[in-house]
């Protein structure tokens, strides 16, 4: 590097609208800006536009995720149990549910260790507070210890608990809640399910009808859920419930932590296109503890809205669905196919021309999370492309298959072992949940851009 | 959407907002569509003055040393203000001079392109009106001196009032980009009319003379195209912003039926795909521009990635625009058809959605 010309510089900084210089960031190499830019298909690296980079006696940021990156590869190395290294398959490339093989007993024990390695580690909830037994990752430092967990298959974990019903204890949640309720999501001691939708309000849900009503030093729950994944399994259940009736729709609703497994709670499963767990869930005279309502009374449905940000906002889907198409290009260079005719071809090609754009979606709504703020209409705008590319994904990988599409999981003649048809069915359910496209739509068109609600 | 642009980068967004804001309002551009020229010369002084004709030229060559990231920024902002004139072809041929010129290339060229005393441009599209190296077939032949080039090449932008045009041509394995001065002796420039108001040009080349001094060696197309189509890009995105603005501003304010029209799903879920496809826009761009600027052995995949979602995604947005407007988007004397028409140039020009999926299914060979 040769000697800078810093008046010269100066001047021309000046010129740019930069003003006066900032002495901290004036660097002889001009900007020297630390741009985050996430990139999982290349270099499989967070990377820091640094020109000054190594120049400095301070770590930079991209030394600083480098040295997390090994630090996760040497901790899957040394503490995932072998019998994990080779379970993970093409299968849970398309895995719609994380939780299908936890019934494989030879797995079940190798499983459990991994995840108590994991939460004694901080990296359960990378995302939590470490107070509260999380990991306090950046998004940054999260999407490198997603990178590695795949391309290590390390198995993650990632519940309802964790993902969802954690984050929103701990956001909206009093003191005392969080010491009593995160420890056991953390052990897994506590499962979850979301008690949300209801036959008669889906989208519509500040129309919820399901009813708890104080009673002393307890709240007493009458009514039904539906549409509720693993209400099957969970021990407790977050409850949307109207608490006052007489209030506005949105002011009477209370969050509550209900015990699925308390006397008057029934629990039916819904059969479906996939094997989905799926479930409705009636209640009938079921005694909640009133030191259970999440936060303060009347607030649940501005919580769930939060709630339902984080959820749309998840970074660790872009993992999944990049899994999945790597393996759609896999299946077009295999010969196990004929060759694609053209049109499928360049779907093929649209297709993952559509993840790059996903990426870099969701590097914007982890930037806003990073900056702390929360990302709004952008969760939502994120959601709904995420949700209908993986429906096209999902179509792609038919045309691709023709007539092989039609048959069923474990035929043999199916390419992929029929997961891609498994896919293409569970899909059409995406749109739907955690709010339908024409809902985030409408988040987008009125808390997004302003425009009058209808 | 926040691409996380660092402190000093949002200055410079912001700086360059303002400046285009007062410099170049829409009575500008429309004066500038009847032009001959097509460009002011006492704007292009002025964005000399600010320092972007030297955005990525060293300080040593009057200009700031500056990324190709820095420079999307701008070019962003340039195509929000919908900027008429030779900006873009200029900083190709930054772009080529920095990358593959020799220092006395440098040296005679970048101070007067900095200072903005000289407009340089590039001629790459032949008779094809395609944007690949296959499509370049005007071949260089090799004198003593230097090269002698005969052929015609097409879609030249601003070559009518540019100073030196850089031809591509063929030359062995690989390419040169020849200096080739407006005035030179055998060199004609016909205007070509177009429905965007961009001035483009044919350029028919009679035993012209170059010296070897003033031809680069390129051996391949990929790095020249690559930045030509990130500013494309760039300049798009800004584009397609300010046509969604403008259509979002006239959703609110148009009332039918006894409520603004904004109000209707049918409008509503409109502006929703227009922004999801912009916000994608931007991050596919600022993704293959920083690819770029690092050097990313990933960067052509994320060009011709960027390059084919752009194209595509910016027709979406400004086809919404006049469907929102309703007839008054086809009146010349509303802003929107203004965003509308420019689209185009920016969706063809270095490759449309086909000719960059088709490039991409060949990088991932499928």
């Amino acid at each position: 590097m040769q000697g800078p010309d810093l008046q010269h510089l100066t001047t021309s900084r000046q010129r740019l609208g930069f003003g006066l210089p900032n002495p901290r960031t004036i660097c002889p190499q001009a900007m020297g800006s630390l741009l985050l830019k996430f990139d999982y298909m290349d270099d499989r690296i967070v990377s820091f536009d640094t020109s000054n980079a190594g120049s400095g006696a301070q770590m930079t940021a991209r030394d600083q995720l480098n040295q997390f990156r090994s630090e996760v590869a040497n901790f899957v190395e040394s503490e995932l149990p072998d019998s994990l290294r080779n379970a993970s398959t093409i299968r849970s490339a398309f895995e719609e549910d994380v939780s299908a093989d936890r019934n494989e007993p030879s797995l079940k024990d190798a499983r459990a260790r991994w995840r108590e390695a994991l939460r004694a580690k901080g990296w359960l909830a990378p995302a939590w507070p470490v107070k509260y037994g999380g990991g306090g990752l950046s998004p940054a430092h999260q999407f490198v210890l997603i990178d590695e967990f795949i391309k290590r298959d390390a198995p993650r974990f990632f519940d309802m608990g964790l993902g969802m019903i954690g984050p929103t204890i701990i956001s909206h949640g009093k003191e005392e809640q969080k010491q009593r309720m995160l420890p056991p999501i953390l052990s897994g001691e506590h499962e979850w399910c979301e008690l949300f939708s209801e036959p008669a309000a889906g989208s519509d849900l500040a129309g919820l009808r399901c009813r708890a009503v104080k009673d002393g030093d307890e709240y007493v729950v009458n009514g039904q859920k539906i549409w509720t994944t693993l209400a099957n399994r969970a021990n407790w259940g977050l409850l949307m419930a109207r608490t006052n009736p007489e209030a506005p729709r949105h002011l009477g609703i209370s969050m509550l932590r209900v015990n699925m497994r308390a006397p008057g709670v029934t629990v039916r499963r819904i059969q479906n296109l996939t094997n989905h767990e799926f479930n409705e869930v009636f209640f009938e005279d079921v005694r909640v503890p009133a030191n259970d309502v999440i936060g303060e009374e009347g607030r649940g449905f501005y919580y769930l809205m939060s709630l339902l940000d984080t959820e749309r906002s998840a970074v660790s889907q872009v993992a999944s669905i990049e899994r999945t198409l790597e393996s759609l290009f896999r299946l077009a260079r295999s010969t196990e196919l004929p060759p694609l005719t053209k049109a499928a071809r360049m779907e093929l090609a649209n297709r993952a021309i559509e993840v790059e754009v996903l990426r870099g979606l969701s590097q914007g709504v982890a930037e806003l999370q990073y900056a702390g703020k929360t990302p709004a209409h952008q969760a939502s705008v994120l959601k709904l492309y995420h949700t209908e590319l993986a429906q096209r994904i999902a179509a792609t990988g038919m045309k691709m298959i023709e007539t092989h599409g039609l048959l069923f999981r474990g035929e043999k003649q199916a390419p992929l072992d029929g997961m891609i048809a498994q896919q293409y069915l569970y899909a059409s359910t995406l749109t739907l949940q955690v709010g339908t496209s024409e809902i985030q739509r409408n988040i987008i068109a009125t808390r997004g851009l302003g425009l009058p609600r209808g | 959407m926040d691409i996380g642009l660092n402190e000093e980068q949002e200055l410079l967004k912001k700086a360059a907002r303002g400046f285009l804001e007062k410099e170049c309002p829409e009575e500008h551009v429309r004066a500038m569509e009847a032009d001959d020229k097509g460009y002011s010369p006492q704007l292009w002084r002025k964005i000399a003055e600010l320092g972007w004709h030297g955005l990525m030229i060293a300080p040593q060559f009057g200009g700031s040393g500056l990324s190709f990231y820095d420079l999307c920024i701008v070019v962003e902002e340039a195509g929000r203000a919908l900027l008429p004139g030779p900006f873009l072809p200029n900083q190709v041929v930054v772009g080529l001079l920095l990358d593959a010129g020799l220092r006395a290339h440098q040296e005679r060229y970048l101070p007067a392109i900095a200072s903005g005393s000289q407009i340089h441009t590039y001629a790459f599209a032949e008779s094809t009106g395609r944007w690949t190296a296959d499509d370049v077939a005007l071949e260089a032949q090799r004198t003593d001196a230097g090269i002698v080039l005969n052929g015609s090449k097409l879609f030249v932008p601003d070559a009518h009032v540019a100073d030196v045009i850089w031809v591509l041509a063929r030359s062995g394995s690989g390419f040169v980009a020849a200096a080739v001065p407006r005035t030179a002796q055998g060199v004609r420039v016909t205007p070509l009319k177009t429905i965007t108001g961009e001035k483009l040009a044919e350029l028919v080349l009679e035993n012209v003379n170059i010296a070897r001094g003033e031809v680069i060696e390129i051996p391949t197309l990929e790095a020249f195209s690559n930045r030509a189509m990130v500013l494309e890009c760039a300049y798009l995105v800004g584009l397609v912003e300010k046509d969604f603005e403008i259509t979002v501003e006239y959703a609110k304010q148009r009332v039918a039926f006894g409520r603004p029209i904004g109000a209707f799903q049918a409008i509503q879920h409109k502006a929703a795909d227009m922004v999801t496809d912009l916000d994608g826009m931007r991050f596919i761009t600022y993704r293959a521009a920083a690819a770029l600027s690092d050097g990313d052995r990933s960067a052509n995949l994320k060009v011709a990635m960027a390059k084919a979602w752009c194209s595509e995604a910016s027709r979406r947005v400004v086809a919404h625009g006049q469907q929102i407007h309703g007839a008054i988007g086809f009146t010349e004397e509303y802003a929107i058809q203004l965003y509308f028409r420019r689209q185009k140039h920016g969706e063809l020009f270095w490759g449309d959605g086909d000719c960059h999926r088709e490039r991409v299914a060949q990088m991932l060979s499928i």
